[in-house]
């Protein structure tokens, strides 16, 4: 079964080596005009050599009007000559070659940084030459091994010793941390963060998956020792190794795969930008799994070559981890509608029954706890992803910060509404970003899938680049243009049976010792352009990853133990508070993993990214009221230390010396300690907090009723007391016990998940 | 009696070679290290350039540890040039030539070498010990033990590491390439590999061990060397990286270009003195010289934008270790050279090799003659580099010696300020920049005050915005463009002492003054015209034909410029003056000289005011 369509890609590759099929003239112009048309919908216009060079089509009219004439004349042409058409890759390289004449490599957030880049382009183009001729086409399987050590090395290389620590790293490193302490329990109630959490971003975020597949590394040591593995693991292992296999599961050979391989870890800048810069690993693992799972489905639904039983097994482990980041869920909507009109014949095969069967048990109980423990339904409509279980409403003043944590205009974070002009702008900036060799390849090479899966591949592909630009304007807070990301991870496979196809036709252009003629330089060229790009890729991928593009990410930096030391030394017995507004002012990371390398639990606004609005940590209504007001909240909130790393707090500390006296100051950061103030984690009542873990609060009560400065939930629960809210203000509710015996100790913890099964 | 001619030969080679070495021809400093005992073996420091201002991490090798004295560098170059003799002519015999062309070739490649790059640390480590890593590449393909051939190859990789440092991966690969096409075929292709591998694994460690450049903390904005003209910053793919450019790869380019006949003569007679050697010496290996130096040429004589995607460039751009922050293009010319001289001695008839290197020697005398000064010029060792930019380090060294500091320490502060990529801005602003730091840092401009008569070259109906307060009016000399003709001047009632003066450009950013000169002191006359006359033999109180932009300092005390709206031109020194005349001696097609508000940075003494 699988060797059918084997069998039908290696015809596709050897059609490349095969000059007597080569395409004729029509079909040149019309891969030409199509391919041209992507560059200059991407680009808007081309100039020549540099972003003011001589204009060669000045206005994207009149450059879309020249791709789409000469596509024109190639399809009426094929109609007077009568001409089957044809894929031609040797057109594919001359529009890769329009695109390394013009602008399109000086513009700004490219994945090939120009406009020096051509240098090494070039180097890559005679070295293709070269290899091509004395070693063949099938030398290129090496760029993945030998491509891969490069962007792995640059990576150890530059970390030095210090943990990847930008963004969502930090955040990643703490609830990789939750995950392996109380997995499967996903839902906790955290007493470390802001006075006690019961939040849902375990679920929401995409975390199982990054656990799930590092779990392994995890039974040996914490991830914020082996967090840089980890993320090597997934980044360039599982990324790379995915879409090798996703090609072999199409019928690839392993030369393909290996292309598709290496293609995957040099898709796109914004690849980049999203897993090393942003850190949104959930986000980063789906869409390494992406191909694999594509594939996966593609040959789920075949009739001709359905999965065998350890595939379908691979497929129930594989799918359920990518849609653990919910939006990847949307990406199998194609493939979905072509199964249902499959279904008669899928449900009489074991292997769509069992893998239904097993996605079904592992994702039914996720999405369960998804939709009923989180607001997921509040993010959607209200696009404030509320994990922290209290209104986080936008109050009069309040400026939004994007995912830089850059303010942005009012005017433009509600535009929930079609937009093509955004939409637009949207894909150019993902198309500028995305390596040309799988836009033009890739889209090209479309064609070139065997029949038994194009029509999904081309379905899915279209899919994904719908939801991409016209659908992201209309859901801002699902940030929905990754899926052009996840559209370029996906092409690397047909983007490598295309590139395969080329080599193998300019390797037999070489060996002929007749005369060359104009098709056989055409191939060659073209061959050789394209593996100049390929070869060179790698190196672009390590420039980014030494901070050469415009995107930066970072590791640890050194002032960062000094300030966990002196947390450790001068935090009390109190909560430590991050004055004012934090996001990535911790030396560009957010702080949740503070709590763990400090032992202290904290207050901010805000430890991770689920605030889209700057915000104080101490409310305005405390504010308003000054010294006493601000006093009175620290009070409430039991804090005996206070970092401060805005001017203004600073600023207002330092003048207070009697009442706040600075321990600590760094670069960013000082340290105020609290003069005077005896902490407590009782507003009324007697007792003692025994112990604070990640998951819950010990205490013993001996006055049989207390008010415990914790946060309230109706899903807190207690062991041995009657617990209830105590409303301080309309934000902050307490912890009420009564009722608690004597000489106990009282766990305080989250509803469990068999309560939420289960019901309680 | 061969062996009489032989010494004979040496005898008339050394009378001619070793008092031009020895003489009246000095070699000077093109590279500093940025300790000042920079010989202690086994320790990595930061080297700089003068002309490159190149600043890369470099080790001492053996030769240079061990040499005692002041003058050690003179042995250096003695020491290295036998070293340099030895491997050539080992590589020569092995490749089939005759004694006498083995060793006049060395000797005369040495001393080529020697002229074109004098004392430069980096690039004679690097060729010196070349022909031995040669010599052992060809021998290690003759042992019929594969155990000897990897030990011979391996010895020789980690041997050049000592003196190539971070450039030994290059060499290494020029050299099995280059062996390549010498070797007979049969035994070519395996061998060749086998030998690259094991000789590469200890430069490749070697590469990876070196620690990174230490950088000064430049703010993003910063400016040391002048801009290149392109779009974007030139910068390593791998590796450690400067936040701004430090290199000044432009003057690279032109140092190559005037000898530009130097090496098409080079080429020309490698090409036709080959095809008298026995062609299966020579069938491809006579290209390898003139390749390297089409691509040192392809550097030199192209355009900038098309200078930055050429080999040389390239390369510097993708090996990592450090390799981008040293001078590419001297290497390659330096190995253009040697293979030259490679091929030429290869022909069987020893006179050639005299021919080519006479014939250089002449062809560069002229071309030098003509580009520079003299004939003592045209004959100075380190023709590449340009003489006058390791005058800042001379000046330091001197100051040192005749006790001008007040101590050790200050010195030695001094020394690592000075030998940092901030060289070009203390070379183009002179070592005022250490005494009178709190000069350039002032930011008291006041108002112009005391003044008689205020004038300009052009459009006087403005001349009034000069000093009328506010950053909105301006005067600006017309046209659209800088002529390089255009000036103001400034008479003051009494004689003033002032320091410095601002020409703000207001919200015209792009209208600074693209070259500034400005005259006061003795060069003030009875009129504007007298003043400009004297202004044309006068010494200038500023003088900039490309101005760079102000100087500010990093936290740690190194200068830099900063953007060139800020139009400050600060003086060497406090002057007491009854005019100014303020020079654009520029030309700009495309932006005027526009100047919102002119300021004075007055000496802290009170200007005196009238009556």
């Amino acid at each position: 079964m699988q060797s059918a369509l084997r069998v039908e890609s290696e015809r596709v590759e050897q059609s490349g080596k095969n000059l007597g099929e080569a395409s004729n003239l029509s079909s040149g112009l019309l891969t030409f005009g199509a391919s041209l048309l992507v560059i200059v919908l991407l680009s808007g216009k081309l100039s020549l050599w540099s972003i003011d060079g001589t204009a060669l089509l000045p206005t994207f009219k009149r450059a879309a009007a020249c791709a789409v004439f000469i596509t024109l004349i190639g399809l009426v042409m094929s109609r007077l000559r009568r001409e089957q058409l044809r894929l031609s890759r040797s057109a594919l390289g001359l529009a890769l070659l329009v695109l390394f004449a013009s602008d399109w490599l000086c513009r700004g957030y490219n994945f090939y940084q120009g406009p020096d880049i051509r240098g090494e382009l070039i180097v890559g183009s005679l070295l293709s030459f070269a290899l091509l001729y004395y070693r063949g086409s099938s030398v290129f399987r090496w760029v993945y091994p030998l491509g891969l050590l490069l962007l792995v090395a640059s990576f150890f290389i530059r970390a030095s010793g210090h943990v990847l620590w930008t963004d969502d790293h930090s955040t990643f490193q703490y609830r990789l941390y939750l995950l392996r302490e109380h997995f499967p329990n996903t839902l906790i109630y955290n007493p470390f963060w802001n006075g006690g959490l019961y939040a849902g971003d375990l679920l929401a975020t995409g975390s199982l998956n990054v656990f799930l597949l590092s779990s392994p590394l995890l039974l040996f040591a914490p991830p914020t020792e082996i967090y840089n593995l980890l993320f090597v693991f997934i980044a360039f292992g599982v990324t790379s190794l995915a879409a090798y296999y996703g090609a072999r599961l199409l019928g690839c050979s392993k030369n393909t795969s290996s292309i598709a391989a290496i293609l995957s870890v040099c898709s796109s800048l914004f690849w980049y930008t999203w897993g090393f810069k942003y850190g949104t690993m959930g986000f980063f693992t789906s869409c390494g799994l992406a191909p694999l799972n594509l594939a996966l489905v593609i040959r789920l639904i075949s009739k001709s070559n359905p999965l065998t039983l350890r595939q379908s097994l691979l497929f129930s482990a594989l799918l359920p981890m990518m849609v653990f980041w919910p939006p990847a869920a949307l990406v199998f909507a194609p493939a979905f509608v072509f199964a249902i009109f499959a279904l008669p014949r899928l449900i009489k095969q074991p292997s769509f029954i069992s893998s239904s069967i097993l996605i079904s048990l592992i994702v039914l109980p996720w999405l369960y706890l998804l939709l009923s423990a989180t607001n997921v339904g509040g993010f959607l409509n209200k696009g404030v992803f509320e994990t922290e279980r209290h209104d986080l409403v936008k109050r009069e003043g309040q400026v939004f910060v994007d995912r830089d944590g850059e303010e942005v205009r009012e005017a433009d974070t509600s535009s929930e509404r079609l937009n093509l002009s955004e939409s637009l702008t949207m894909l150019r900036e993902k198309g500028m970003s995305t390596n040309p060799l799988i836009l033009i390849f890739g889209l090209a090479g479309l064609t070139l899938l065997p029949l038994a899966s194009r029509r999904i591949f081309i379905a899915t592909a279209v899919w994904m680049l719908l939801l991409g630009t016209i659908a992201a304007p209309l859901k801002p807070q699902l940030e929905l243009s990754r899926m052009l990301v996840l559209l370029a991870q996906c092409l690397s496979i047909p983007a490598a049976l295309a590139l395969v196809s080329l080599f193998g036709r300019a390797e037999q252009a070489l060996r002929q010792t007749s005369r060359p003629t104009f098709r056989r330089l055409h191939s060659i060229v073209a061959a050789c352009l394209a593996g100049g790009f390929l070869l060179i890729a790698p190196f672009s991928g390590s420039a980014i990853i030494w901070n050469r593009s415009l995107h930066h990410f970072y590791f640890a930096d050194d002032e960062i133990e000094p300030f966990i030391e002196a947390v450790k030394r001068y935090g009390g017995e109190g909560r430590v508070l991050f004055s004012g507004f934090i996001l990535h002012d911790f030396y560009h990371a957010h702080i949740a993993p503070l709590v763990l390398k400090t032992g202290k639990p904290m207050i901010a606004r805000s430890h991770v990214h689920n605030v889209w609005w700057r915000d104080d940590v101490i409310p305005a209504a405390y504010r308003q009221r000054g010294d006493a007001g601000i006093e009175e909240y620290l009070d409430l909130k039991n804090v005996s230390l206070i970092s401060a790393h805005e001017k203004s707090w600073k600023k207002y500390f330092e003048e207070r010396p009697a009442k706040y006296h600075r321990v600590f100051n760094s670069k960013l950061f000082n340290l105020y300690s609290r003069v005077d103030y005896a902490p407590s984690y009782f507003l009324s009542g007697e007792g003692k907090v025994l112990r604070q873990d990640s998951d819950g609060v010990t205490v013993r009560i001996e006055s049989g009723s207390a008010i415990l400065k914790f946060n309230y939930f109706d899903t807190v629960r207690v062991s041995a007391c009657d617990v209830s809210g105590y409303s301080v203000t309309d934000d902050i509710s307490f912890i009420k016990l009564d009722n608690c015996p004597p000489n106990t100790d009282v766990r305080i913890y989250g509803k469990t998940l068999s309560e939420w099964f289960l019901g309680s | 009696m061969a062996w009489l001619r032989h010494i004979s030969w040496f005898t008339a080679l050394a009378f001619v070679s070793l008092p031009l070495f020895f003489g009246a021809f000095d070699l000077a400093h093109h590279n500093a290290a940025a300790v000042t005992d920079s010989r202690m073996p086994g320790s990595w420091f930061m080297l700089l350039n003068f002309d490159f201002n190149t600043f890369h991490p470099w080790k001492q090798d053996p030769a240079a540890a061990i040499l005692p004295g002041e003058h050690w560098w003179r042995l250096y170059v003695v020491l290295l040039g036998a070293v340099f003799s030895l491997g050539f002519a080992a590589s020569q015999r092995l490749s089939g030539s005759e004694s006498l062309v083995c060793w006049s070739g060395a000797v005369l490649c040495w001393m080529v070498l020697l002229w074109l790059f004098g004392c430069d640390q980096v690039v004679l480590a690097f060729i010196s010990v070349f022909p031995a890593l040669e010599a052992a590449v060809l021998w290690s393909t003759r042992p019929k033990s594969i155990l000897g051939s990897c030990a011979a190859a391996f010895t020789a990789g980690l041997l050049y590491c000592l003196f190539a440092q971070q450039l030994a991966p290059l060499g290494i690969f020029v050299c099995c390439v280059g062996s390549l096409f010498v070797l007979e075929a049969k035994s070519r292709d395996s061998v060749i590999q086998r030998i690259f591998w094991i000789a590469l694994l200890p430069a490749a460690a070697y590469s990876v061990a070196a620690p990174a450049p230490i950088f000064p903390d430049y703010p993003l904005q910063a400016r040391v060397v002048p801009d290149d003209g392109l779009s974007g910053m030139l910068r390593p793919l791998l590796g450690a990286d400067s936040s701004i450019p430090i290199s000044n790869w432009i003057a690279e380019r032109y140092a190559v270009c005037g000898l530009t006949a130097v090496i098409a003569a080079l080429m020309l007679s490698t090409f036709f003195l080959a095809n008298g050697t026995p062609a299966k010496l020579v069938r491809k290996f006579k290209y390898l010289p003139i390749v390297l130096l089409l691509f040192v040429l392809g550097d030199a004589w192209t355009p900038t934008w098309l200078a930055s995607i050429m080999p040389v460039q390239t390369f510097s751009r993708l090996v990592p270790g450090g390799v981008f922050y040293i001078p590419l293009v001297s290497i390659g010319l330096a190995l253009g050279v040697y293979y030259a001289f490679r091929v030429c001695a290869m022909n069987s008839k020893s006179w050639p090799v005299w021919t080519i290197a006479l014939s250089m020697m002449i062809v560069g005398a002229a071309s030098s003659l003509v580009l520079k000064e003299g004939p003592i010029e045209a004959l100075r060792f380190g023709q590449i580099y340009n003489a006058d930019r390791g005058e800042v380090f001379e000046q330091l060294l001197m100051r040192a010696k005749t006790g001008e500091q007040q101590a050790a320490r200050q010195y030695e502060e001094d020394f690592q300020k000075v030998i940092s990529p901030s060289y070009a801005v203390y070379r183009l602003r002179g070592l005022s920049l250490l005494d009178n730091v709190e000069r350039y840092q002032r930011r008291d401009y006041r108002a112009l005050d005391n003044v008689e008569v205020i004038s300009a070259s052009s459009n006087l109906e403005k001349i009034s915005s000069l000093t009328d307060g506010q950053e909105s009016t301006r005067w600006f000399a017309g046209g659209g463009h800088q002529s390089g003709n255009e000036w103001l001047y400034v008479k003051f009632k009494t004689p003033t002492e002032i320091e410095g003066v601002e020409m703000s450009t207001g919200q015209y950013v792009t209208d600074y003054p693209r070259g500034i000169a400005v005259y006061g002191g003795s060069a003030c006359g009875s009129s504007v015209e007298e003043t400009l006359e004297r202004s044309s033999t006068a010494v200038a109180l500023f003088n900039e034909d490309d101005w760079q932009g102000p100087v500010l300092f990093t936290k740690s005390g190194l200068p830099y410029f900063g953007t060139q709206n800020y139009v400050r031109p600060v003086f060497g020194s406090s002057v007491k003056t009854n005019c100014l005349l303020i020079k654009q001696t520029r030309q700009d097609d495309h932006y005027d000289w526009s100047v919102a508000e002119m300021r004075l940075l007055y000496s802290y003494a009170e200007p005196e005011s009238e009556g």
